[in-house]
């Protein structure tokens, strides 16, 4: 049996007949000439040509018979000795069809999918298999999907293949060979041994492989043939890598993305909120990474998901980036005065409410703050309205502006603290001696009496020195010009730290945690009157630092985004109420309902990208229902969206030629050789021929 | 005259016919000595008289002498008639590249020889022949038949196929015992049938000369790669590759020379092959001398 590993040199076939066509050429242009008698001619013909009649026509058949070799040796013959029927009743040949499932394999060539072409190579490559041959039908991305085993034959194979359906995984191919190779070693050991990878051969998969390529992989053996699959098509790709926030405090997304192949690519970047484009810029992606920023709009809500989209090109699994920007609620807080003056200018509650944004105003969840404003959402009420209010809405109390602190009001600032909220007393001019003995067992100090310090100033002792707006140096500050007309004595307890002391030495501002909730006392007021502080930079600092600290607002931003088979975690914190259960719903709309243990919950079935809603049901959450949401792409932690072609150390088989290409891989021997020889034969045997013409 | 110019003439002066250990029969009397005996030519020899002979052959001088009667015998001299026999046929019309064709070079021949020949003072006639006699001019003495044959020679042309032997046949038949025949062709015709013809001549005690006319490129075949040779006399073709049959050309070109020459020395017939790429005179000086190839 004899096939061609390239047919389309036999379109040479009719040169074989060029000897044929130069001796009728040759013929034609005889030039005639008179002669006077042809009798002796004509007898010398005769006689030559009874001698060398034979000879030509051996010339000529040598001749075409030389050109029809080239010919053929040009096509790459290839010789099955005994045929295809007899190479199935050999011992038989054990075959493993590893199918790649990794989201690579979505990539559209001719409109569709390699991965349904690669399950129609395999379906028939499987009709190739004769009787005596096993295979064996796996997928494998990260590693083998499943077990190993031969079917029964090559009909469900077939449809094990037919069932096989793309991931969104990244490729390693080496684990899924390591596996193959030791299934196959399992085999009776005369038998043939092939792994047919129907992979997109494709860069990335070789850099999967280790740097000592194939041998460097355990249980490798080099009698069994590796075969992989030639693509038509080189394709060129560009995707999103990876995208994250930009640094804190900025309400834009950084987004990387990579291109392979043609250069520049034209596309554009969408934005996509709650299934609605908010935003579109063009990009011109140079090959290998460019970084793009694009901004978030401006919401008051504290989640924001969606997805980030390129134009689809040839693989769309990378063109688009699913996230979810969680965005820690605003604290509120809560200004609590004595008198209604506290918010007149110059008053302290003044100079918190300019700080700090207020109830009704512009505030971007994003960003964390009204712009030039901190990330607080600040109420003021009068002490005595204390009973109307819901104090679990607020993060921080701040209590200023009065004499003393009535029981009335001090139980519900003492069920505030320990249920884990904040509280800040600032000390003014107007409190009693003993105002505050209704808050004695909370306070971080006892107040001895008001006094005018000796001197000004003020110095950082155990105050922290960051903020949600970043980190800063107290030393940066002009503290030395900070002056106290008058302020209360303070002894700090024992349990409690000396945040800030006065220019000499004397405790000012004092902390201390009191159930879950924590405590701050500043032995002096903010009144204009009093001391200047307010007027000074570091009154924005000092603001800053105690209402994280007592309200535990840090401003991170959430990023809820995993890889798809990465588990997706929701822990609760003792701030935040835990539901009973979830119930997480998939892209595909699939519901799963888990039980919320320890006030934490682990999604596993994070199988394909998309937004994933989880539904918090029960517990102290009662009837109402709350949603929250995460994101899940694919492992793009390779170059999985490379899809140029590598140079794969195996042979590949060409789906438009798999039969010849896999029976010559196989079982057949390349003739090109032989052919040539022939044809070298057969000119030497045409030199030999014509020798003695030319002696003559 | 056409061929025979003055420079032609005056390289004949030097030429001559020398055919006087030839015998001939003619009806003049010329230079030449004569079968027949008889009383006014050159004594021959002495015979005994028998009953029957006239009595003035006696010779009586010899009767004194031996007392016995013989007669003188004499070998009475007679004009030659001699005839030239010219192939005119296509073949003739041959010529190599730069060369005279051979028809041309045959009428100088014939017109050499027939000048040779009435220059002895005998009569010299033309025969010119293809597959038909196309002229017979019969022989005849003096000057004038020279002009008449140079004038007859260039009014024809070569032409037709040759049946050499059967036109011969009947023109050298119709010529008189023991004259002189003179053929000038290339002698390309069946060899066999020639030499039959020749031999007939020959036993009709005709003198025959004959003489071969050919270009060196029949001899040769110089050509090279292939060639559509078209024969001159029947228009037939032939393609061959010229290399591939020059050998066997030339192997049976040489035997038919050999054959010509062998056959023809045996029957006393002075042969010699002319090849048209030599001087006309110095070919026909070296024949008349006797060489066979010219």
């Amino acid at each position: 049996m004899l096939s061609f590993l390239s047919p389309g040199a036999l379109w040479a076939l009719p040169l074989a007949g060029l000897p044929v066509l130069l001796h009728l050429l040759f013929i034609r242009r005889a030039p005639r000439r008179s002669f006077s008698d042809l009798t002796l001619l004509r007898e010398a013909h005769a006689r030559a040509l009874s001698a060398g009649r034979l000879r030509q026509w051996l010339l000529l058949l040598l001749r075409c018979l030389a050109l029809l070799a080239l010919v053929a040796a040009a096509a790459r013959p290839v010789l099955h000795p005994r045929g295809a029927s007899a190479a199935g009743a050999e011992e038989g040949l054990d075959v493993l069809i590893l199918l790649d499932s990794s989201w690579s394999m979505r990539a559209e060539e001719a409109g569709r999918p390699r991965f349904e072409r690669a399950v129609s190579v395999g379906l028939s490559f499987l009709r190739l298999l004769r009787p005596a041959d096993r295979v064996a039908v796996a997928s494998f991305s990260q590693g083998l999907d499943g077990e190993l085993a031969f079917s029964p034959d090559a009909r469900f194979a077939g449809e094990a293949l037919a069932r096989l359906r793309p991931g969104w995984k990244s490729t390693a191919l080496a684990p899924a060979l390591e596996s193959a190779y030791a299934f196959l070693g399992r085999g009776e050991a005369h038998r043939r041994r092939a792994v047919l990878l129907l992979s997109d051969d494709s860069r990335h998969l070789l850099a999967s492989l280790p740097s000592s390529g194939l041998r460097g992989i355990p249980g490798y053996d080099s009698r069994t043939l590796l075969l992989g699959l030639r693509w038509s098509q080189e394709l060129s790709n560009a995707g999103i890598k990876e995208a994250a926030p930009a640094s804190a405090g900025r309400s834009s997304v950084l987004v990387r993305s990579e291109s392979f192949g043609k250069a520049p690519v034209s596309t554009s970047l969408d934005l996509w909120l709650r299934g609605r484009r908010v935003e579109q810029r063009a990009l011109s992606l140079s090959e290998g990474a460019s970084l793009s920023e694009i901004q978030l709009p401006s919401s008051n809500e504290t989640e924001l998901f969606g997805r980030l989209e390129l134009r689809p090109d040839a693989l769309p699994a990378d063109d688009s980036w699913h996230f979810v920007l969680k965005v820690q609620p605003s604290p509120r807080v809560l200004y609590l005065h004595g008198g209604p003056d506290s918010l007149a200018a110059g008053r302290g509650g003044y100079f918190l409410r300019k700080l700090l944004s207020e109830e009704g105003r512009g505030f971007d969840a994003a960003s964390g703050a009204e712009p030039g404003r901190m990330a607080y959402r600040l109420d003021a009420a009068d002490m005595g309205r204390l009973s109307r209010l819901r104090l679990e809405d607020y993060s921080v109390v701040v209590l200023d502006d009065f004499q003393s602190v009535p029981p009335e009001v001090a139980e519900p600032l003492k069920r505030h603290v320990l249920r884990g909220g904040g509280l800040w007393i600032w000390a003014g001019d107007r409190l009693e001696e003993g105002g505050l003995e209704s808050l004695a067992d909370l306070l971080p100090g006892r107040l001895t009496g008001a006094y005018a310090p000796a001197s000004g100033g003020l110095r950082a002792d155990q105050a922290p020195a960051s903020g949600p707006r970043g980190a800063f140096h107290w030393e940066d500050f002009d503290l030395a010009n900070i002056a106290f007309g008058r302020r209360w004595g303070l002894e700090p307890s024992a349990e409690a730290r000396v945040w800030l002391r006065d220019g000499g030495g004397a405790p000012l501002l004092a902390q201390k945690d009191f159930g879950r909730g924590r405590v701050l006392l500043w032995a002096a007021s903010f009144d204009l009157a009093r001391t200047n502080i307010a007027l000074k930079p570091v009154f924005s600092a000092l603001a800053d630092t105690a209402l994280s600290h007592l309200s535990a607002f840090t401003g991170e931003r959430l990023w809820r985004c995993v890889r798809v088979g990465e588990p997706f975690e929701r822990v609760w914190d003792g701030a935040q109420t835990a539901p009973a259960r979830v119930e997480v719903e998939s892209p595909d709309g699939r519901r799963t309902a888990l039980v919320v243990r320890d006030r934490r919950v682990l999604y596993t079935q994070t199988r394909e990208p998309g937004i994933y809603r989880m539904n918090l049901l029960g517990g102290s959450v009662q009837d109402e229902s709350i949603e929250e949401r995460f994101a899940v792409n694919a492992d793009r932690s390779g170059d999985e969206g490379d899809l140029r072609p590598a140079s794969v150390p195996w042979p590949q088989l060409r789906p438009e030629a798999l039969r010849e290409d896999f029976l010559l891989a196989v079982y057949g021997r390349e003739a090109r050789t032989l052919v040539l020889g022939l044809a070298l034969l057969f000119l030497a045997l045409e030199a030999v021929l014509i020798y003695p013409w030319r002696r003559t | 005259m056409h061929y025979l110019d003055p420079v032609s003439l005056a390289k004949l002066r030097n030429l001559r016919l020398d055919l006087r250990r030839r015998v001939m029969e003619g009806h003049w009397a010329g230079r030449h000595r004569s079968s027949l005996r008889g009383f006014a030519s050159e004594f021959a020899q002495h015979r005994a008289y028998v009953p029957g002979d006239e009595l003035r052959r006696l010779d009586w001088k010899v009767y004194a002498r031996k007392d016995r009667f013989f007669v003188r015998e004499y070998q009475e001299e007679k004009s030659l008639r001699a005839q030239v026999l010219l192939d005119a046929s296509g073949s003739m019309s041959f010529s190599g590249q730069g060369r005279p064709s051979k028809w041309d070079y045959a009428c100088r021949l014939s017109a050499a020889l027939a000048y040779l020949v009435l220059s002895e003072g005998d009569a010299a006639g033309l025969a010119v022949f293809d597959s038909q006699e196309r002229l017979f001019l019969p022989p005849r003495g003096g000057w004038p038949q020279i002009d008449v044959i140079d004038r007859a020679l260039a009014d024809l042309r070569p032409g037709g196929e040759t049946d050499l032997v059967s036109v011969l046949r009947r023109t050298a038949l119709r010529l008189p015992r023991r004259s002189l025949v003179m053929l000038i062709s290339d002698l390309l015709g069946d060899p066999q049938e020639f030499l039959s013809l020749v031999k007939a001549l020959r036993a009709r005690r005709q003198e025959v000369f004959v003489l071969q006319v050919l270009d060196p490129d029949e001899r040769d075949l110089p050509y090279e790669g292939p060639a559509l040779f078209e024969g001159l006399e029947d228009s037939a073709l032939l393609r061959c590759e010229v290399s591939l049959v020059r050998a066997g050309y030339q192997e049976l070109f040489e035997k038919r020379r050999r054959l010509y020459e062998a056959s023809l020395h045996a029957c006393g017939v002075r042969f010699g092959v002319f090849y048209t790429d030599r001087p006309w005179d110095a070919a026909l000086t070296r024949y008349l001398s006797g060489a066979s190839v010219c």
